[in-house]
């Protein structure tokens, strides 16, 4: 039996003796006595403070005296001890797209994942499954469709497991199965993983690097002075083995089924009418945030930008401007930003830029992995945290400590009806 | 007589008079000088004779001389009678056990009636009871000092009575034992009236050694003559207990000396005969000298 917050106990045997001391000192009426001249005795409590030499009314002490403990051991969270030393691991483990090797991370998970730990799976989201689902897990690498694990909900994820495993436990072990690319820690990710009581295996397992260069998106347009000619001409050779195709008008059956392959990515950027631009700014967010400032046309997305998908492009105003839908083994992004047909928008480097960002691989580009050297706060000092500090989260689902909280109360009312019993 | 308890006292008081403190008024024979003149073969002085007079009192020898006719004057002795109004309210029962409050009031009465009915006075009592007055109605005959001693040890002091109704009835001589606990106000001011119609006024005021110096002991104290009153005198209020108990004494002290009353503080554990001896002293009226 392990106490969580001993300091209750220790603070119900203060009162539990205040109990006593006030049952020994308030309890004790001074014997009445016959005495004339009593009215010269100053007005005060007939129920005067004394000592008493023998203490009386036992059984209501011992009453009043074990409601007190039994109320304070509730408090003081008493959870079950382990049956031995035995240490529990959760596992993180990372099935974004950003695992070169899925296979290997699934190994070194499995290597770490112990009897009656937990599997938490995470890329943009997390999720706990069972521990046995990591053996009926394919190697394919599209598990997740995040591009890179965020290690925020995974860590919260981990918590929340790691509570529910701590009962019984007597240390628990956070296993990260990752490669950790940019972008995997946002804001809060330091303050979660400060909320860890302690170290955190951290395994790296390799990057999904992009080695081959792609080719070069493919414009199909009936204009033949496309605005989007010349920006496609300013992009930069993109590295990796996805193909882009980018069409003005209506696609078609055929570039559906052509979406459908791996690694393709269709993107359907339909023609505005010059004569609606106005004065508007859109955003593409991330790591290489580009904002562009130019008169644009709002065209009305083809999903009535309530699909979800992923949102690659907002508005000013924080509407989508461009979406992502997966599409079989590629995806498909629909773009509602009307360039105008002259000027020389499409030439700035803004622009450029958020060109490359609509045109990335299915759910973004690749991140490359963070330096081992810098990951020094994620692993923090120690090994495996101590289980019952953990299993505190898990209190609540803890019977006894409302157990001792109902004996109290019985105890109260017991003791209630001998007082009532004893002054009828 | 049937002196019981009291045969000791009885012996001791032998011999002893009570003057009186003033002029008594005129009547039967006594021992206390009277405010008239009367024919005693004492002389006291000569007046000269008014019309009316008894001309056998004229001192002829006198007249003889110096043909001038004068009363020869006496000074003319009557008895004073003496009434006692002894107070047996509860809280005279006190200490529980030995009674000693009631006991030294029995004594007094008994050894004061005593003193006085040596001197030919008529004594008589008046006991407040919780049941109504138990009299003893005021007589010179030899067994009356036994009357009130039987009478006093026929009572068991309890509940609570006024004394002052008692008081306005009593003689010329009015001695009031009492723990002045009841109604003192009212029965001070009957013995100042009666001070003021001519007669003495006695107060004995009986005090226990246990209200003096309660046991150390913490205790609910209660009055026995109001339940409702119960108050803890444990060693937080002993103090102030006994500071407003000497306070209270001296200011009932001060009163009775005030309107002319002898005032005087017995406790129940002196000795009985010595406090008859100091109350029958005419001097030494006032003050702490008059105390037990």
């Amino acid at each position: 039996m392990t106490l969580l917050a001993p300091l209750a106990l220790g603070i119900g045997i203060a009162a539990a003796a205040v109990v006593l001391g006030l049952h020994l000192l308030t309890t004790r009426r001074p014997p009445p006595a016959v005495l004339p001249t009593a009215r010269f005795v100053p007005v005060s409590e007939a129920r005067a403070v004394a000592r008493a030499q023998r203490p009386t009314d036992l059984l209501l002490l011992a009453l009043r005296m074990l409601a007190v403990l039994l109320i304070a051991a509730a408090f003081a969270r008493p959870v079950p001890d382990a049956p031995g030393p035995q240490v529990r691991s959760v596992v993180l483990l990372d099935v974004s797209r950003s695992l070169a090797d899925p296979v290997t991370a699934r190994a070194a998970a499995r290597e770490r994942l112990t009897v009656g730990g937990a599997l938490v799976l995470f890329d943009t989201a997390a999720r706990e499954v069972a521990a046995e689902s990591l053996a009926v897990l394919g190697d394919d690498a599209s598990t997740g469709r995040g591009a890179q694990g965020a290690l925020s909900p995974a860590l919260l994820a981990g918590r929340r497991a790691a509570a529910r495993i701590a009962r019984g436990a007597d240390s628990v072990r956070l296993v990260i199965v990752s490669p950790v690319t940019e972008g995997a820690a946002d804001a809060a990710t330091a303050g979660i993983r400060a909320a860890w009581p302690g170290g955190i295996d951290l395994v790296r397992v390799d990057a999904a690097a992009d080695t081959a260069t792609a080719p070069a998106p493919r414009l199909v347009t009936a204009l033949a002075d496309d605005p989007l000619a010349p920006a496609l001409a300013l992009l930069p050779r993109a590295r990796g083995a996805h193909a882009v195709r980018i069409v003005r008008d209506q696609p078609g059956a055929p570039d559906s089924v052509w979406a459908r392959e791996p690694g393709h990515v269709l993107v359907h950027w339909p023609l505005a009418d010059p004569m609606v631009a106005a004065p508007d700014a859109v955003r593409a967010s991330g790591t290489d945030a580009v904002t562009v400032v130019a008169p644009l046309a709002r065209l009305p997305l083809a999903s009535g930008g309530r699909v979800p998908g992923r949102v690659l492009v907002r508005w000013r105003d924080g509407s989508p401007a461009a979406t992502e839908l997966p599409l079989g083994a590629g995806c498909a992004r629909d773009v509602g930003i009307g360039l105008p047909l002259a000027g020389d928008l499409t030439l700035r480097p803004a622009f450029v830029r958020l060109l490359a960002r609509l045109v990335e691989p299915c759910g973004g580009r690749r991140p490359a992995a963070i330096p081992d050297s810098t990951l020094g706060w994620l692993r923090g000092e120690g090994s495996a945290a101590w289980a019952a500090p953990l299993a505190a989260a898990a209190f609540a689902d803890s019977s006894l400590g409302a157990w001792l909280l109902a004996a109290a109360l019985a105890l109260l009312l017991v003791e209630w009806l001998v007082r009532a019993r004893r002054s009828a | 007589m049937a002196v019981g308890p009291y045969g000791a006292l009885l012996d001791a008081v032998r011999g002893v008079r009570w003057p009186a403190r003033r002029l008594v008024p005129g009547g039967s024979p006594g021992a206390h000088q009277a405010r008239s003149r009367g024919v005693a073969p004492e002389f006291a002085e000569y007046r000269p004779y008014r019309q009316g007079d008894d001309p056998r009192r004229l001192d002829w020898k006198l007249l003889a001389r110096s043909d001038k006719a004068f009363i020869r004057l006496a000074p003319d002795h009557a008895v004073l009678g003496t009434t006692f109004v002894v107070d047996a309210s509860a809280s005279m029962a006190f200490p529980v056990g030995s009674d000693g409050k009631w006991a030294m009031a029995k004594h007094l009465a008994v050894g004061l009636a005593a003193v006085a009915h040596a001197s030919a006075d008529p004594v008589g009592m008046v006991v407040a009871t919780a049941g109504g007055a138990r009299r003893v109605e005021p007589r010179t005959r030899a067994g009356v000092v036994a009357d009130l001693a039987r009478t006093l040890d026929a009572i068991t002091p309890s509940g609570s009575a006024p004394l002052a109704p008692l008081v306005a009835g009593a003689r010329n001589r009015c001695v009031v034992i009492t723990d002045c606990l009841g109604d003192f106000d009212a029965m001070r001011a009957a013995l100042a009236r009666h001070h003021a119609r001519g007669g003495e006024a006695h107060l004995l005021h009986v005090v226990a050694r246990a209200e003096l110096e309660p046991g150390a002991a913490g205790m609910l104290a209660v009055d026995p003559e109001d339940a409702a009153c119960e108050r803890p005198l444990v060693e937080e209020t002993r103090a102030a207990y006994a500071e407003r108990f000497a306070a209270w004494r001296a200011e009932v002290a001060r009163a009775a000396l005030a309107d002319g009353i002898r005032y005087v503080e017995v406790h129940d554990d002196a000795a009985s005969d010595v406090l008859v001896r100091r109350i029958v002293r005419v001097a030494g009226v006032a003050g702490d000298e008059a105390r037990a």
